[in-house]
């Protein structure tokens, strides 16, 4: 079950992560974008950790809606909007259970995946945080199905991920504002897509870890 | 060449915070701030419709010197290039009701209108209406003409920006509001150019290469590069290849008067953009276009890039009108023709 704590413990990992890669992001960012991608990320992340630790919180729902705010609130641009709203319908999936489990994550994992297509107006291929995401939901999808515990979901979400962000590399962008240099960022990872990898990456290492431990 | 990089500020994380308080205290009598928002310090009186926009910063007099008297009602400020969040936008809309109606405007960019949208969603929830949003798109470069939906904002929509704030301020309802925001944005087009880039204050990366001083033509707001243009090339010849392309792209005929806005992206020096300027009005008058009205200055930059850009408006009677009732922002006062 993903409980308050353990809801907790994955805003914090992920804030670890993405701030101990931000210049990484950053760069990847400027090549087409503006260049603070990995700042603006770890920014975000790090006021969601800050809320999900200091809120008055009951749920996994509850922590995972004030991550979503955090990032709403504090950077803005497209990828606060998106991962805002990523992070609100991870919310809502969780929502649907008192004992939330792996099913409900990656059903909310789905909504999120459907949300950002909405907001963001992009599919996969066009070179946007949905090519390590879409990838990751369907891997997660299937490893649930297949009644695999929570880690192991995880794990084949980060996995898959991962594999969708190093796609990125060969893609012309055809969304958001890097699609004005369609040329130029060939060769070079998606900054979004590799934010979604360290993200499901911290996720799974933490799960990892916990039942190491 | 290298990009300054050394800037005169304290924390560049608190950099957009310090900027908003020390921009305000300087104009107190135009604008105050509220809550994070730039609003007008003698609010619009009530039952006229409020105008309100979000936008990234770093590029001002965007947007935090057009709150005032004929021009917007609130500024919501975002981090530095990037959309404000929909909470803080939808805090705009609600400071910017008069109880005429709110009339939301929004700079096509995908961050700015990704944000509107969740935001307008917000305001739905929340049982607010009397909303509208209109996106507005200028900058010929960024798409072809058949897909003018898809191009993005550039300094050209400072004449809708201008006309719709005159509207609002003579008590026009909420339809005919964006009716004339739509009209505006359909008749102006813009055209940027830029040479190097500028570095990012916060991470300190810059936009794009910072090698290639190249002049770029058709360049955005943050750095997305366009075609390129020799080193040999006059200012004369830039004017006018940028005005002819604008007016093709208008589909302008001999006789037609305009309204032409020079915007400094940064650092040109008004030396320079006067030269730019004077090669606009021949250019013009080669095609015999007539400029009615000229606005030169610093309207949206980048930082202190080294760029500059055009735009033309169409215009008429109904719109010189409106053009020519008096305006008063913190960035912003009405000169000559």
């Amino acid at each position: 079950m993903i409980d308050r704590d353990l809801a907790v413990r994955l805003v914090v990992a992920a804030s670890t992560r993405v701030n101990d890669h931000q210049e990484e992001l950053s760069r990847l960012d400027s090549v087409a974008g503006d260049g603070d991608h990995g700042v603006n990320m770890a920014t975000a992340l790090a006021e969601a950790a800050r809320r999900a630790q200091q809120g008055d919180h009951s749920t996994a729902a509850d922590v995972m809606r004030a991550a979503g705010s955090a990032f709403h609130e504090t950077v803005g641009g497209a990828a606060g909007a998106l991962f805002g709203s990523f992070f609100g319908a991870l919310a809502a999936g969780l929502s649907r259970s008192a004992a939330p489990d792996a099913s409900l994550l990656v059903a909310g994992m789905e909504k999120g995946l459907a949300r950002v297509a909405r907001v963001g107006k992009a599919e996969p291929g066009h070179k946007t945080m949905i090519d390590a995401l879409a990838p990751a939901v369907s891997d997660a999808r299937k490893s649930v199905d297949r009644h695999d515990d929570l880690g192991s979901v995880m794990a084949a979400a980060a996995r898959a991920a991962r594999r969708g962000a190093r796609a990125t590399a060969g893609m012309r962008p055809s969304a958001g504002r890097a699609r004005f240099a369609p040329d130029h960022s060939l060769g070079t990872e998606d900054p979004g897509a590799n934010t979604v990898a360290l993200v499901l990456e911290s996720w799974a290492d933490q799960l990892s870890s916990e039942v190491r431990a | 060449m290298s990009i300054r990089t050394r800037r005169f500020l304290n924390d560049p994380a608190r950099a957009v915070a310090e900027m908003l308080a020390g921009y305000v205290s300087a104009h107190a009598g135009v604008i105050s701030l509220r809550d994070g928002l730039v609003v007008r310090t003698i609010p619009k009186a009530e039952g006229k419709v409020g105008l309100v926009i979000g936008n990234g910063s770093g590029h001002e007099p965007a947007m935090i010197g057009w709150v005032g008297e004929g021009l917007f009602d609130v500024n919501v400020a975002g981090p530095i290039f990037s959309s404000p969040g929909p909470t803080a936008i939808l805090r705009g809309i609600e400071a910017a009701d008069r109880c005429g109606g709110v009339l939301l405007l929004v700079s096509s960019h995908a961050g700015d209108i990704m944000n509107a949208e969740l935001a307008i969603d917000e305001a739905e929830d929340a049982g607010i209406d009397g909303v509208e949003v209109v996106v507005l798109y200028d900058d010929v470069a960024s798409a072809p003409k058949e897909r003018i939906a898809e191009r993005r904002g550039g300094a050209g929509l400072f004449f809708v920006w201008k006309m719709v704030g005159a509207a609002a301020e003579r008590g026009d309802p909420l339809e005919a509001c964006a009716a004339v925001a739509r009209k505006v944005r359909d008749r102006t087009r813009s055209l940027s150019a830029a040479t190097g880039t500028v570095a990012h204050p916060v991470s300190g990366q810059p936009l794009g290469d910072p090698e290639d001083t190249t002049l770029s033509v058709g360049m955005g707001v943050h750095g997305e590069p366009g075609d390129r243009l020799g080193e040999d090339v006059r200012a004369d010849e830039i004017s006018g290849l940028m005005i002819d392309r604008l007016l093709d792209d208008a589909d302008l005929p001999p006789g037609t008067q305009v309204g032409l806005l020079l915007n400094n992206a940064g650092s040109l020096t008004l030396m320079e953009l006067s030269v730019l300027y004077r090669g606009a009005r021949t250019a013009l008058e080669r095609r015999g276009v007539e400029a009615v009205r000229s606005w030169m200055g610093p309207y949206a930059t980048t930082l202190d890039m080294a760029g500059f850009s055009f735009a033309i408006c169409h215009m008429d009677r109904e719109l010189l009108d409106l053009y020519d009732r008096p305006a008063t922002g913190a960035g912003f006062t009405m000169v000559g023709r």
